[in-house]
């Protein structure tokens, strides 16, 4: 008979390392694509010269901020290979604490090897100045508080504001101790290390999706735009492609506007920023129209008026995003004007077809043509922002609207109850 | 075998960031309880922390006089549990699944095979987990719970998902059970479903859990 712990151990580092990879692959696949290209154009040790030849602050700015970019990009990998519901059952097994322990400590160090190889490699220049005992204080300091920081952060992700204060209260420690030197450093990393193994004895608290997040955090308000996204790609796949199409084409006429205009071209791309964020605002009647005939599956779901809204709204925000991105990647130095004219426009543009949709089902007009009504609505909303200067004039606009939608969605409900109780009593 | 026991003493246990249960003081011996309370009194929560896959905010849990999480090799030695919804790695075929589980026990890997081959299909054996059906990866569960026929018993809402056949067999394993000295805990919403008499009634309610 095999040695149970030992088999136990191999099968469950084999599970989790594949239910990593099953989650994770193209994520990892987008990251190291790039990557590689990178390390062609710019080998490893001109990286690492660099780095070396920054000043003090900006090197440990530089460090802070990949130190926050691993723990960010390894965060979800950690959470499978630590707190996976499917390692739970296993828990009833009768198997010691440091079993555990070891285990996950195993499967952080089996992730972490390269990182650690990493900071192996742009340490070793010290090695070669006769300085190893520092640069071991380093690679302990820095592994020690790494390997740390990912526990904590699966310690603290049952909720998000705390995983947001860990994770910036754990970057700016980072950026203390090393500020502080090796000496420092190293036992930090050796606190810090000691304490996450203690922590990888107990199980790390359920996945903030497994329980309580179902619906309290959003749960239902993503099902209800994923569903919405459904219908628009099975079923309007066309016009989808045709208000995409549309919003890159405006992004296309703001760069040809500023390369040859410079500045004078702000004001075009503030009212076509609008025009962007109206055009991408109009998935949400057409996702309503296509879903429209199962209103009353909907309903019967008891779905409440909070979540809905927050969910129409969110349809009506995404359908913008394009032309959002694709400007903040192409307008250069203007990126940052273009990313708060283009979030404001959204944001207004979402609330007010939302309003105006939930108008029109209390009216059962979702299936009349409202393209008069849109290109009013895009035409005000430029003429507003060309007259006074600034996209801000919109904000008033969207609350006198945000005000409005409950009383507008109410009155759709009404009548949606009255015209389909009538279409059941015909077929009755 | 000696009796077996399960003791909570001050047991407080939170989960998504609130109190479940609170100050919890219990003595079980041997014999069938049934667990009942509302959706989301705790009962689930209770299993779980009495199997060790919850760890307590405050207090202890003493199985068969064993701290769960201070002796934890000797205090789970003698529990099988199977949860409500049990999560299996999909990839990992029944036989693996029970030759590791044995392992681990110290039985021959093929100890449980045979109620497999009656409740599943022996062919059933080497497909993965990921294919079986809700009820044939819950009569797993439960097969992978008992292998080594634990003196407690955790059961979460065991009839779930199971077809009459099961749960005819499941009545009977119980009855023995209950015959046989051990100490048998059943979460449920329809406790008397089962068939079986009861020695006592374990209610979750406002974070407490009292005897009836």
């Amino acid at each position: 008979m095999r040695d149970g712990s030992r088999l136990v151990r191999e099968r469950l580092t084999g599970l989790v390392y594949r239910d990593a990879a099953a989650a994770y692959w193209a994520g990892l696949a987008i990251v190291l694509m790039p990557m590689i290209y990178l390390l062609q154009a710019w080998p490893p040790p001109a990286i690492r010269a660099a780095i070396r030849e920054l000043e003090r602050w900006p090197q440990i700015e530089l460090l802070v901020a990949v130190y926050a970019g691993y723990l960010f990009a390894t965060h979800g990998l950690v959470r499978v290979l630590l707190a996976s519901t499917r390692l739970a059952w296993w828990r009833q097994l009768p198997l010691s604490t440091n079993w555990w322990r070891l285990l996950h400590l195993r499967h952080l160090l089996l992730l972490d090897a390269l990182y650690l190889l990493v900071v192996g490699y742009g340490l070793e220049p010290l090695i070669g100045r006769g300085e190893t005992p520092a640069a071991l204080a380093w690679w302990i300091g820095v592994g020690g508080l790494t390997l740390a920081s990912q526990v904590a952060l699966v310690v603290a992700s049952g909720r998000w504001w705390w995983l947001l204060a860990a994770g910036l209260g754990l970057a700016a420690s980072f950026g203390l101790a090393l500020a502080a030197g090796p000496w420092v450093t190293a036992p930090l990393g050796v606190a810090a290390l000691a304490w996450a193994i203690w922590r990888l004895g107990v199980p790390m608290p359920e996945p903030a999706h497994a329980r309580r997040a179902r619906w309290r955090r959003g749960g239902a308000v993503l099902a209800l735009i994923r569903l919405a996204g459904h219908a628009l790609v099975r079923r309007d796949a066309v016009a989808l492609a045709w208000g995409l199409g549309l919003q890159l084409l405006i992004v296309a006429i703001v760069l040809l506007g500023l390369d040859h205009a410079g500045d004078r071209a702000i004001p075009l791309a503030r009212g076509s920023a609008v025009v962007a964020a109206v055009i991408g605002a109009a998935v949400l009647p057409r996702a309503l129209t296509i879903l429209d005939g199962d209103r009353a599956l909907l309903d019967s779901w008891g779905v409440p008026e909070r979540v809905e809204l927050r969910a129409r709204i969110g349809v009506a925000m995404l359908g913008g995003i394009p032309a959002l991105i694709a400007g903040a990647l192409l307008t250069g130095p203007h990126a940052l004007g273009w990313l708060l004219d283009s979030g404001v426009a959204i944001a207004w543009a979402a609330i007010v077809t939302t309003c105006s949709s939930a108008a029109a089902e209390a009216r059962r007009g979702l299936r009349k043509p409202r393209l008069g009504r849109i290109l009013l609505r895009m035409l005000l909303g430029a003429a507003a922002v060309s007259l006074v200067g600034s996209v801000l004039v919109l904000i008033p606009w969207a609350l006198i609207e945000l005000a409005r939608l409950p009383g507008h969605h109410r009155a759709a409900q009404r009548a949606r109850q009255r015209f389909d109780a009538l279409e059941i009593d015909d077929h009755g | 075998m000696a009796e077996p026991t399960i003791e909570l003493r001050s047991l407080s246990v939170r989960r998504g960031g609130v109190f479940v249960l609170e100050d919890v003081d219990l003595r079980l011996a041997a014999g069938i309880y049934t667990l009942v309370g509302q959706n989301g009194a705790g009962k689930s929560t209770l299993l779980r922390a009495l199997a060790g896959i919850q760890p307590p905010a405050r207090g202890q849990v003493l199985i068969n006089g064993h701290d769960l999480w201070t002796k934890p090799v000797a205090a789970r030695r003698g529990l099988g549990y199977l949860p409500e919804s049990p999560e299996f790695f999909p990839y990992l075929t029944p036989r693996e699944l029970l030759e590791t589980v044995n392992a681990v026990r110290g039985l021959e890997p093929s100890v449980g095979h045979e109620q497999f081959d009656h409740w599943v299909g022996g062919a059933a054996l080497d497909r993965r987990i990921g294919t079986l059906s809700a009820g044939q990866r819950r009569k797993l569960a439960l097969i992978a719970a008992i292998t080594h026929e634990p003196g407690i018993v955790l059961l979460d809402e065991p009839t779930n998902t199971l077809d009459a056949a099961a749960v005819a067999d499941l009545e009977q394993l119980l009855r023995r059970w209950g015959d046989g000295g051990r100490l048998v805990i059943i979460a449920s919403h329809n406790p008397e479903a089962l068939g079986v008499e009861a020695r006592a009634r374990l209610r979750v309610a406002d974070r407490r859990v009292s005897l009836e």
